[in-house]
């Protein structure tokens, strides 16, 4: 056993080389909770049941999320000699068709997502967390051209526990040249050089944060990592835990050893079952290959983590209270100063950081605060992992440098502004958005048609913050009203109860909208709303309350015209259920009665073969009818705003 | 109906939950999460116990089993049925998933069913808004869920 941790790190690497470039074939399938979603537990079973059929020798093997959330189910296939490629979706039904080939050696004629020669050699060799730069996209793959994957680039290409595989992708090299090199303050200086910002929403500069816990006097500290990502819409840290676990236990290794703390927890949500798991295997590998425990490598340096798994409260997500949570009370926010790095856990200085924020921290010791601030703009520096969903040709995961301009991201995702026509995108499929939602119940609603760059400034600028980075395209059926008393209401039943201002106001917030988006509201309540907004941000005790009012100041100045129309009656996205009816087109029904069988509430009346009428007094507004009708004969009519059934949605059952 | 343990048996379970859980960091959310999972809801003598042995208040343990949202105070349905209400899936139809489902099995969202098989619950956001709208009974996640699937999944599971 190697005593040192460069010795260590060696070892690993050696062996992590084998494994992921093994002298047979090597096929990894996505099993991230999308991927598994997909059903991609099915297709790794049919993929061991066809290689045992064909007896190759094969290594299948469990991978995280590539962030290619729309081709999942993701499979990626080393064939020694004939090179790397990823196929998505593959269906466990086209398995066969997939293993043919490459039991005679060759690579499948199918289109990959991303190929790269045999020779993938860059990635392994030198001590660099590259990862996917070696990884050439398609060329032509505009979403590949705009992302520059680091924090991404090894998720879905080694298996999330393993630490050899990691370090064979440059992994704990960070973590040698801290330990060997560098002095904590060091450490320290790189990342304020850096220019690091946490990036869970704040912003707050990483590097202060560190000097602050460094300088507090103690003997003990703690290192806390926040995995409490509880915005809707936002799963950029599930991915990293799932998809790449070693990235974060490294970053909280070294940030132990800059502030001198021997102690690391992980707070993740309950929700992500699967992020848990994978982290405790990871735990486990790192601490029996000695790079966590006491005296690492013989450095005198002791440093062990354990993984604490909330039960469901999105106000943990704040820091006071997630320490609250942690000590066992119920997890509500106090008031600051005495920050975190004062009195912390247990009253003890903590250095409490976004998972996504540690996993940037082996880069940036690694290659140097310089090659960090190589991309981004000069205030927020480096790349951001958003999360898309929603209204869009190609949700997941993308890491793009700070600063990219929303159009282009969203061209690139297979979305088109509003006012950009029905002009196709160049990544083909395109899906028209009207408004984006940026960073959960604490992040705005702006306009499609708006230029903003995604960099903390240009954000700040547009009345909102980058948030911890979730992106939800509204499509022209969805309401934006209604998404604003539904980030309303989510903040409202979230909201700890402790101070008035966000407890009642937000129920006072969410009741207008309400009136709103149930057609009994005059102009007269648009101005309350303005009001009881300002007044909940002014008097509240933690940010959570204070910025749960930018979904409503946001949208009040964006999208005016559609809380009018609210007032008068109509939903132009065709959503609240108040305010529409349906009624079926009697030229197009054919008399099928698809709907009749399906309506929950019999309100639809008609023999066969005679076009059928909905009974208003009956209609519950489910849309079950619109979903089923193989002909798109249901209208959805609000006060003159009308629309047919989508066809997306008709058209799966139009072989009836 | 559940047969509800006894006190031999939350005993036991305390015991086992704070051998799992020694470091007093997160040891009240780690019994917590470990005794709804045994039982499907923290039982008041549990708590009780833990008090006893841990020197945490009884008052504060029962604060924070109802402030978290994923304790419950009575058991919950043998089938747990999560719909998705993020952003995504709100913004996909999730309320008229939530409808058809309340709709098929005759329950508020929320509430469990008479015979103690079903649970309804909506949450934040399950992180998997690529494939929304999403829902999840028991382990398994269901993507992409269309009005007319959410349907069938809900005779699908009556039928379980």
């Amino acid at each position: 056993m190697p005593r040192t941790v460069s010795g260590i790190v060696d070892r690993l690497r050696r062996e992590g080389e084998v494994r992921l470039r093994p002298p047979h074939l090597r096929i990894s399938v996505g099993m991230g909770t999308c991927g598994r979603a997909a059903g991609s537990e099915e297709v790794f079973l049919a993929l061991c049941d066809g290689i045992d059929r064909l007896g190759l020798s094969a290594d299948v093997v469990q991978v995280g999320c590539r962030g290619a959330c729309w081709a999942e189910p993701l499979v990626e296939v080393f064939v020694p000699g004939a090179g790397r490629a990823v196929y998505g979706p593959v269906y466990s039904s086209r398995v066969d068709e997939l293993l043919k080939p490459l039991a005679k050696g060759a690579l499948p004629e199918w289109l990959p997502l991303s190929t790269s020669s045999s020779d993938d050699r860059p990635l392994l060799g030198d001590s660099v967390p590259s990862g996917a730069s070696s990884f050439v996209a398609a060329p032509d793959d505009s979403l590949d051209r705009i992302q520059e994957k680091r924090i991404l680039g090894k998720c879905g290409l080694i298996v999330p526990s393993s630490a050899s595989e990691y370090a064979a992708c440059g992994g704990y090299a960070a973590l040698v040249r801290a330990l060997d090199d560098l002095a904590p303050t060091d450490v320290i200086t790189m990342i304020e050089k850096s220019g690091l910002r946490g990036r869970g929403g704040a912003g707050f500069p990483t590097g202060r944060k560190w000097q602050l816990a460094h300088d507090a006097p103690s003997e003990e500290k703690y290192v806390i990592a926040n995995g409490d990502e509880g915005d809707p819409g936002a799963f950029m840290d599930r991915g990293i835990m799932e998809g790449d676990p070693h990235a974060l236990i490294e970053g909280m290794l070294i940030s132990g050893y800059a502030i001198g703390a021997a102690k690391g927890y992980v707070f993740t949500r309950s929700e992500y079952p699967q992020a848990c798991e994978t982290l405790q295997s990871a735990l486990s590998e790192a601490r029996a290959t000695g790079l966590l425990g006491s005296d690492i490598g013989g450095t005198g340096f002791s440093f062990d983590i354990s993984v604490i798994r909330s039960a469901g409260a999105y106000v943990c997500g704040e820091g006071t209270a997630m320490v609250a949570a942690m000590e066992g009370y119920p997890g509500r926010p106090r008031r600051r100063p005495p920050h975190l790095s004062e009195r912390g856990l247990w009253g003890l200085p903590t250095c409490m950081n976004n998972v996504e924020t540690l996993a940037n921290v082996p880069f940036v010791v690694c290659r140097g605060p310089e090659w960090f601030r190589s991309i981004g703009t000069p205030e927020s520096p480096g790349t951001k992992v958003f999360s898309i969903a929603g209204n869009v040709a190609r949700p997941g995961l993308v890491e793009v440098p700070m600063g990219v301009p929303m159009k282009k991201l969203a061209c690139a995702l297979g979305s088109a502004g509003s006012d950009s026509g029905k002009k196709p995108c160049e990544a083909g499929g395109e899906v028209e958005a009207k408004a984006y939602q940026v960073g959960g119940p604490s992040g705005v609603l702006l306009p499609a048609h708006l230029d903003f760059n995604l960099d903390f400034e240009s954000l700040g600028e547009a009345g909102g913050s980058i948030g911890s980075g979730g992106i939800v395209f509204l499509g022209e059926r969805s309401c934006v009203v209604d998404t604003v008393r539904y980030l309303t209401e989510f903040s409202r039943d979230e909201s700890c109860g402790r101070c008035p201002a966000c407890r009642d106001g937000l129920a006072r917030a969410a009741s207008l909208l309400e009136d709103i988006t149930s057609g009994n509201a005059s102009l007269e309540s648009l101005e309350k709303l303005a009001e009881t907004a300002q007044h909940i941000e002014k008097n509240s005790l933690c940010g959570l309350g204070r910025l749960s009012t930018r979904p409503i100041v946001s949208s009040l100045r964006y999208f005016r015209d559609e809380y009018a129309a609210h007032v008068e009656r109509c939903c132009p996205g065709l959503t609240c259920q108040s305010l529409i009816r349906y009624e079926i087109d009697s030229a197009i029904c054919t008399g099928c009665r698809c709907c009749k069988l399906t309506c929950p509430a019999n309100a639809i009346r008609g023999r066969y073969g005679k076009p059928s009428t909905i009974v208003e007094r009956l209609c519950l507004k489910c849309g079950m009818c619109t979903a089923t009708c193989p002909y798109a004969a249901v209208v959805t009519e609000s006060n003159g705003a009308i629309a047919h059934a989508l066809p997306s949605l008709a058209s799966h059952c139009s072989k009836v | 109906m559940i047969d509800l343990p006894d006190d031999i048996a939350l005993v036991d379970a305390v015991d086992e939950a704070l051998a799992l859980h020694p470091d007093p960091t997160g040891q009240v959310l780690g019994v917590l999460n470990y005794l709804q999972k045994r039982f499907r809801y923290v039982p008041d003598g549990a708590l009780e116990e833990l008090s006893r042995q841990t020197g945490v208040g009884l008052v504060r343990l029962r604060e924070v089993r109802s402030f978290f949202h994923e304790y419950s105070e009575e058991p919950v349905g043998e089938h747990l049925v999560l719909v998705c209400d993020g952003t995504a899936c709100h913004a996909g139809g999730s309320r008229s998933i939530i409808q058809a489902l309340e709709g098929a099995l005759g329950i508020n969202v929320g509430q469990t069913t008479a015979d103690g098989l079903f649970t309804l619950r909506k949450v934040g956001c399950l992180g998997s808004c690529g494939s929304a709208p999403v829902m999840v009974v028991d382990a398994k996640t269901y993507a992409r869920v269309r009005l007319t699937d959410a349907s069938q999944i809900a005779r699908l599971i009556e039928h379980a």
